[in-house]
């Protein structure tokens, strides 16, 4: 397996860390929700492009269905027939069903550009899938990492601060995120995960002990 | 004099499978769909409901004592009216408790083929008086009228208290221009109705562009609403584009408010109306859930002391916040413009 070596620079790489990982959850929510199971309800969307991104451009997946499944990429000149733009929360609500798209879609979180008519079919296929992730992830993870993905699909975005952190403090060594089977992805990414959440105890109990001295200040 | 409060069922939309089961879970007396098809006016893509999943939602509702409407709400065309016909046919086989019907050449269909289905009259069919109501009971045999959004309270107490159909009424969720299956403003711009296609701006009309932040609506190329960065967003209909006029720019036509009746429930109780309708079979299970569980718990204080009813805070305000514009409005129900 490709290793992605710390970037020399700390500053870009403390930017891209935090996308890569999100980046990687989005990616294994949307191979999981189209699991062979569910492939048939793809057909509609068929030889379509789609480009996931967030505004600020940090995050862009470009997936592309065919009657195999779907497939993902990180980036590619392809042009996209639809474009769906958003928050990772949005991104992820979306995927997952956990908001109402519509409401997203009302306070801005939420834009769809291109073709309205694939980008409409998209949505109302998510919103007919009757599944509950929690539960397939659990079984599939186990609860411990289940929980974790759960809580970083969840929390992605004020995550990105507390990673930053723990990576300007340790380097960390990431498994390339494409081309590697299902498998290995998630082993990757919960190998990464586990990693992550050891460095922020670390942190936290850090920052907690430097802190003590302080509040008793404020306290006296 | 004492008043006669009734009790209506709450009648929720799903536009899916999910939904129809957080409809019932959350408390809906009925659910009512469409087929994937242009039998129903809401014909988005990817939305609505295969035979198999009707066949899936009948079952899980009756289990649930809740009950299922098909609506076969379009018009069909001069060509081919088999679609609409055969929707009918399927929900009478899979055991729906009603069809909604706007077409009379569908209602005479349905009174024909299936006399046990019970009728229902859509909005779409814009009844909107006693007499008209009359006319479809007697010719059609229905048991059910839905009332366009144009009447003021008042006229809907009338017209219960003289008709001896069921009556229902729209109590929450978008609003058109109310003038229900004879709005041609889609049609004007992009050839596809609500009335006889099913849609209103059809997605393949629609383009949204976003420059620095300011987002244009456009349907079939033109213009029809720009919303500041930090501004809500809202359906991209004609009837709620901004436009100027008078030297003005604004919402020529409608604003985009929803309807919600919460507040006026004991004077729709008064009214003696059977149902309750809320709009919405374009949105997800988690707005059905919301909003069902909102007006659930409503219908039941209110039916518990219609005298001491005030509609709460927090029901108002769950409401609003999934809603379009963020704002309602009980629309032409406490109008005194009629």
């Amino acid at each position: 397996m490709l290793k992605l070596k710390i970037l020399p620079q700390p500053e870009v790489f403390l930017q891209l860390l935090p996308g890569m990982l999100q980046a990687q959850t989005l990616e294994l929510l949307l191979g999981h929700i189209f699991t062979s199971s569910r492939q048939k309800y793809l057909q509609p969307i068929s030889g379509k492009r789609f480009l996931f991104r967030t505004p600020d451009g940090e995050i862009e997946l470009f997936m592309c269905v065919d009657h195999l499944g779907i497939h993902i990429q990180p980036h590619t000149q392809e042009v996209p027939d639809v474009t769906i733009s958003g928050d990772l929360m949005a991104l992820t609500a979306l995927c997952l069903g956990l908001e109402d798209t519509d409401s997203l879609f009302f306070s801005r979180r939420l834009l769809l550009t291109g073709d309205t008519s694939t980008g409409l079919m998209f949505k109302n296929i998510l919103a007919n899938l009757d599944f509950d992730l929690c539960a397939e992830l659990e079984l599939k993870l186990g609860k411990h990492t289940a929980d974790m993905l759960w809580r970083m699909a969840t929390q992605a975005i004020n995550a990105v601060e507390f990673f930053d952190q723990q990576v300007a403090r340790a380097g960390i060594v990431v498994g390339e995120r494409f081309g590697l089977s299902p498998v290995e992805k998630v082993k990757s990414l919960e190998t990464q995960l586990h990693s992550l959440n050891e460095k922020h105890v670390a942190l936290k109990q850090r920052l907690e002990r430097r802190h003590r001295p302080d509040r008793a200040k404020q306290a006296a | 004099m004492t008043t006669d409060y009734r009790k209506p069922e709450l009648v929720c939309p799903a536009g899916n499978l999910p939904a129809l089961k957080a409809a019932v879970d959350a408390g809906g007396d009925t659910v009512y769909l469409g087929f994937r098809n242009a039998s129903n006016a809401r014909n988005f893509e990817g939305l609505n409901f295969s035979r198999e999943e009707v066949e899936e939602g009948i079952q899980y509702a009756h289990d649930r004592n809740a009950r299922v409407f098909v609506a076969v709400n379009t018009s069909p065309g001069p060509r081919n009216i088999s679609p609409w016909t055969s929707s009918i046919d399927i929900a009478s086989e899979l055991g729906a408790d009603a069809v909604i019907i706007s077409d009379i050449a569908l209602l005479a269909y349905a009174k024909e083929n299936h006399p046990n289905l019970r009728r229902h009259l859509s909005v779409q069919a814009s009844a909107g008086n006693y007499e008209a109501l009359e006319f479809y009971a007697r010719e059609f045999g229905i048991q059910r009228a839905v009332l366009p959004r144009i009447l003021t309270l008042d006229a809907i107490r009338e017209i219960c208290s003289k008709s001896s159909l069921e009556i229902e009424i729209f109590a929450s969720g978008g609003l058109c221009v109310m003038a229900e299956g004879r709005c041609w403003l889609s049609s004007y711009i992009t050839g596809d109705s609500p009335n006889m296609n099913g849609v209103c701006s059809p997605a393949h009309a629609v383009r949204f562009e976003q420059e620095n932040g300011t987002l244009d609506v456009k349907l079939d190329g033109m213009l029809i609403n720009k919303f500041a960065p930090d501004e809500a967003a809202a359906y991209p209909t004609l009837c709620k584009g901004r436009f100027e006029a008078g030297g003005k720019t604004g919402h020529v036509m409608e604003a985009p408010y929803s309807l919600n009746t919460l507040e006026v429930l004991p004077e729709i109780f008064a009214a003696g109306v059977h149902g309750l309708k809320i709009e919405g079979r374009q949105r997800s299970k988690h707005y059905v859930r919301s909003v069902v569980s909102t007006w659930r718990e409503a219908v039941d204080v209110c039916a518990s002391d219609p005298h001491g009813y005030v509609a709460k805070k927090e029901w108002m305000a769950s409401l609003n916040a999934t809603s379009e514009g963020g704002a309602h409005t009980t629309g032409a129900y406490e109008d005194d413009w009629r």
